[in-house]
């Protein structure tokens, strides 16, 4: 609107002006001496005038493509743009991410001044969801920068996690066993996608017997921790338990070293004098699974 | 006895703390959470509970299980409905589960969960529109302008100029 208001100002001051000046050349006020006009038009830089995408999540594991499309105008002409000059960045400042694509393609002439292009950015699994800046650039084939940063993409929360072995199991123990170790721990949490866990809650339940009624391994007879001991949080029958420094944050699981890894460690400190002997488990009659649950 | 590892579980939600969703008073919306098994792991059973409904707000609709298959993906479904006195500014926080049906595998089985919060900010007024894509004026149309003007008036001075040289040789 106001682009329009400061053309009409322009035209009507313009073709005012001219007016004037033939009006008094005419009753020869003014005389004119020849003068030699010379007008240079500079060359315009590209502008990058629409940037369209769609949020995503993360793929678990993967990489997320993010099809950005763009379409830039110069005033000399499709033909002035340097395609190989394009650039899509995804900038997360705030977890200190930059992801880009420097060969974009283009799809196709929409006039003579504009032209469309798509450009696939990968984002990783552990990178932190939340809002990234869209920034586009690409220059002219005389150097000339546009850009546009106007956009925000969100990386959708993606929770992803994989917890292997999802059943523990130990040797056979006896009542004066202590501090029995389950023989396939520690179990293992991935966390594959790009939402830190802060926070474990197990919820132990009793293990009953296979034969006999009302005979029980006590979810109280079981301490569950994050290092390799008899020393960790001692669990309760139907109650959530917080673990001692659990936690799964986000990183790139091909690292190795326990990065974006938790481990969680088993043990029976002892059972109850007079448990029978048989098969407890947690699969028996009237059992219930153990409750792992990992808070954002 | 043999132990099979568990398949990932993943869950997409399109609003969270750091990108935040919109909704009006009295408005009705579902949002979609997008439920995900990476491939070769394997099919996985999801069950879908709501932990905190925000005072009755929010309600689960069609099924609260879902069956993954290895690679593929479901959307379960989340009905909100802002109260009609809710205040500009207010957040609404739905606290969702989601726990992956355990296989019972050992003397100790595991079912994994995750809990998480959904937050809805409550804003009044125009809708919110997330991704809007404005375009700006294309300025080689007024330099195309400008230099019209420029060559209106260097007309209008040569024709000036013109008239008085023809004057002065009379």
């Amino acid at each position: 609107m106001a682009n329009k208001v400061a053309l009409y100002i322009s035209v009507i001051v313009v073709l005012g002006v001219s007016g004037v000046l033939i009006l008094l050349s005419n009753l020869e006020i003014v005389n004119f001496s020849p003068f030699n006009v010379s007008v240079s038009v500079g060359n315009s830089a590209p502008v990058v005038d629409f940037v369209g995408f769609t949020n995503i999540g993360a793929n678990p594991g993967g990489i997320a493509n993010v099809l950005i499309n763009f379409n830039v105008s110069d005033g000399n002409g499709v033909n002035d743009l340097n395609n190989t000059s394009t650039k899509v960045e995804l900038i997360n400042t705030g977890f200190g991410v930059n992801r880009f694509n420097t060969t974009c393609i283009n799809v196709g002439d929409i006039d003579g001044d504009t032209r469309n292009y798509n450009c696939e950015v990968e984002l990783w699994y552990f990178d932190h969801y939340g809002q990234y800046i869209v920034n586009v650039t690409i220059r002219d084939n005389a150097n000339n920068l546009g850009a546009n940063s106007t956009e925000l993409f969100n990386y959708q929360q993606t929770t992803s996690f994989t917890i292997y072995p999802n059943g523990l199991i130990w040797p056979a123990i006896t009542t004066t066993s202590v501090n029995i170790n389950s023989s396939n721990d520690p179990l293992i949490g991935n966390n594959s996608g790009n939402t830190p866990l802060s926070v474990v809650n197990l919820t132990g339940y009793d293990l009953p017997g296979a034969i006999t009624a009302g005979a029980f391994i006590y979810a109280g007879n079981f301490s569950v921790g994050v290092v390799d001991n008899c020393a960790g949080d001692i669990m309760q029958n139907d109650t959530g338990k917080i673990i001692s420094g659990g936690s799964l944050n986000i990183g790139n699981l091909s690292i190795g070293g326990g990065t974006a890894q938790e481990e969680l460690y088993f043990c029976i400190k002892a059972i109850n004098t007079g448990t029978p002997s048989e098969s407890y488990s947690t699969t028996n009659a009237g059992g219930t699974s153990w409750k792992l649950d990992f808070q954002i | 006895m043999l132990m099979g590892n568990a398949a990932a579980l993943a869950v997409t939600s399109v609003c969270s703390d750091l990108t935040p969703c919109f909704m009006a008073p009295s408005e009705e919306k579902i949002y979609d959470f997008l439920l995900q098994s990476s491939p070769g792991d394997g099919n996985i059973l999801v069950r879908f509970e709501i932990i905190d409904d925000a005072g009755g707000i929010a309600g689960i609709v069609g099924g609260n299980e879902f069956n993954v298959a290895s690679g593929e993906s479901v959307n379960a479904k989340l009905k909100v409905k802002i109260p009609e006195n809710s205040n500009e500014g207010n957040m609404v926080n739905v606290v969702l589960r989601f726990t992956q049906v355990p296989n019972n595998e050992g003397q100790v089985s595991l079912s994994p969960s995750f809990t998480m919060h959904f937050p809805l900010t409550v804003k009044t007024g125009e809708a919110v529109s997330q991704n809007a894509n404005p375009k700006g004026a294309n300025p080689f149309f007024w330099i195309l302008i400008a230099v019209v003007l420029v060559f209106f008036v260097l007309i209008a001075i040569t024709s000036i100029v013109i008239k008085n040289k023809k004057k002065n040789i009379a």
